[in-house]
């Protein structure tokens, strides 16, 4: 097959939010998302895909992402231009409050996208990595179910990294 | 707007994030609960974690800054160091990240050591620890012994390799996945090798080297090829690199051609020769060389495809580099804190 195809109308998507939103897609973007890929690979793409783990807010985000790599990636632009210009983008991308960061990872895992899973993932370390025990308790919504005693054996063996 | 306020992460995404964090952050992070605690004790995490985290070179001098005294560096394997106590030749396994120490039992013979290394067994998922050191016997002639420590039951066994005389051989070393060979490369006869399968405690001796495979033996390199397969290398006059891979240990069976290599970088870089450069692994399509100087020890990597050279650490840095830090999690059963060293380390 060739892959010139100017001439023919571009194939579109529509995805369904959790809270209702219809977005369409072009399906450069829609076959980033792997779990969307297996459903149009398998023809079951039709009306539209139904996204039950994804808010409006959130999915607009993903969306976003996906184009600019997949406008990137096919622009023309030398491999070295791309990856720079990709990194820009991701950095800015990443610049969300936490609680964004923190939903824009477990879409990223859902709909399977692996370079935003790695990327809010990575960051999400960055983020957490000097906070305090009860700071990222707080942050990722779990709860200590240590007794105390069990909790200072534990700090007791690598009190140093307390420090 | 928001629907899922409190947000609760299922346990393979915690395992992706926590995954590129500093050991000191993932030994804190332990107390955050017991979900948590499991994620980053379990030994599946510690690999994929100990992938990611950054490497970087330890030199001797910063080596010898950070460490306590008293103590020699021998080797390193997954984020461990083994290093042996000056006074006491007692060997330890302590892993820098996470400062903790097993104490091992003194090797049965600690004089003329000529090669310490780990070895990890997968079947069994033990460590063991190859200590050669040799025996000298009457007049030139040498016996190598072969002193395996088992880690998972802290006793040390003994083989010995057949009497050679070094005036007659030239002794290579290598290791590759759970075997140990010994390269005897005549200088005048035959050579041969040794081979040591650490996972049976099991040694051939002896194995003879087709000596048509070179036509100068002074130069040959043992190195690792892919696939765990091993390789002699030779670079000839025309600066090429000739290599012969060893196809089966067992059937002593050789690859039916050599592979040839041009070696064109020795052109851009006068300082490297034939007789300082020394191939050590291949990765993929790279190999791997020690350039080796008075004063310093460079690597470099040669990619066979494009023919680049690319330096691992720049050449004018002059310190001999130890060994390629990755800091992990491992942990060997019996490991304890490293409490009474405290005042040895930075702060």
């Amino acid at each position: 097959m060739s892959s010139s195809t100017e001439l023919t109308e571009k194939k579109v998507f529509l995805l369904k939010s959790l809270d209702g939103v219809i977005f369409e897609v072009e399906e450069s973007v829609a076959v980033q998302l792997e779990v969307i890929r297996e459903l149009i690979e398998g023809d079951c793409a039709r009306p539209f895909i139904s996204l039950y783990n994804v808010t409006s807010e959130i999915l607009a985000l993903v969306i976003e992402y996906c184009k600019h790599h997949a406008e990137t990636c096919s622009g023309g632009t030398s491999a070295t231009i791309a990856d720079e210009d990709l990194k820009t983008f991701d950095n800015e991308f990443m610049n969300v409050d936490e609680n964004i960061l923190l939903e824009l990872c477990s879409a990223a895992d859902y709909l399977d996208i692996k370079s935003l899973f790695e990327l809010t993932c990575r960051t999400l370390a960055s983020l957490i990595k000097d906070r305090t025990i009860i700071e990222v308790r707080k942050m990722f919504n779990v709860e200590n179910d240590f007794s105390v005693v069990e909790e200072k054996a534990v700090r007791k063996e690598f009190a140093w990294a307390f420090k | 707007m928001r629907m899922m306020r409190g947000l609760f992460l299922p346990n393979h995404i915690i395992c992706e994030i926590l995954s590129w964090l500093p050991v000191k952050s993932l030994l804190r992070f332990k107390c955050v609960c017991k979900t948590w605690f499991n994620i980053i004790q379990d030994p599946e995490f510690i690999t994929i974690h100990m992938v990611r985290a950054p490497c970087s070179w330890v030199y001797q001098s910063t080596y010898n800054e950070n460490s306590c005294a008293n103590f020699t560096f021998s080797t390193y394997w997954q984020g461990l160091v083994l290093e042996r106590n000056n006074s006491t030749n007692a060997y330890r396994l302590r892993n820098p990240a996470t400062r903790q120490i097993l104490d091992l039992p003194c090797p049965p013979s600690h004089q003329n050591i000529i090669y310490i290394n780990i070895f990890f067994i997968p079947k069994t998922s033990d460590l063991k620890l190859l200590n050669i050191s040799c025996l000298q016997e009457e007049g030139d002639i040498h016996t190598k012994r072969y002193n395996i420590l088992s880690i998972n039951d802290l006793t040390w066994k003994y083989v010995d390799s057949t009497s050679c005389d070094p005036t007659k051989f030239q002794v290579r070393k290598l290791h590759a996945e759970t075997k140990f060979y010994l390269f005897k490369l005549g200088l005048v006869g035959d050579s041969y090798f040794d081979c040591l399968d650490l996972e049976n405690d099991r040694i051939t001796r002896d194995i003879k080297i087709p000596r048509k495979l070179f036509l100068d033996w002074k130069n040959v390199h043992a190195l690792n090829w892919k696939d765990g397969k091993l390789a002699l290398a030779c670079i000839d006059q025309k600066q090429q690199l000739n290599l012969w891979i060893l196809e089966d240990d067992k059937k002593n069976k050789w690859a039916e051609t050599k592979i040839t290599i041009s070696l064109t970088f020795l052109k851009d870089y006068p300082s490297m020769s034939s007789q300082n450069i020394i191939p050590w692994t291949v990765k993929e399509n790279q190999i791997w060389w020690y350039h080796v100087t008075d004063d310093s020890q460079d690597i470099f990597v040669f990619d066979i495809e494009s023919r680049e050279v690319d330096f691992q650490t720049s050449p004018t840095t002059k310190k001999k580099i130890l060994y390629i830090d990755k800091p992990s999690l491992t942990y060997i059963k019996g490991m304890h804190p490293e409490t009474q060293k405290v005042k040895c380390s930075e702060k």
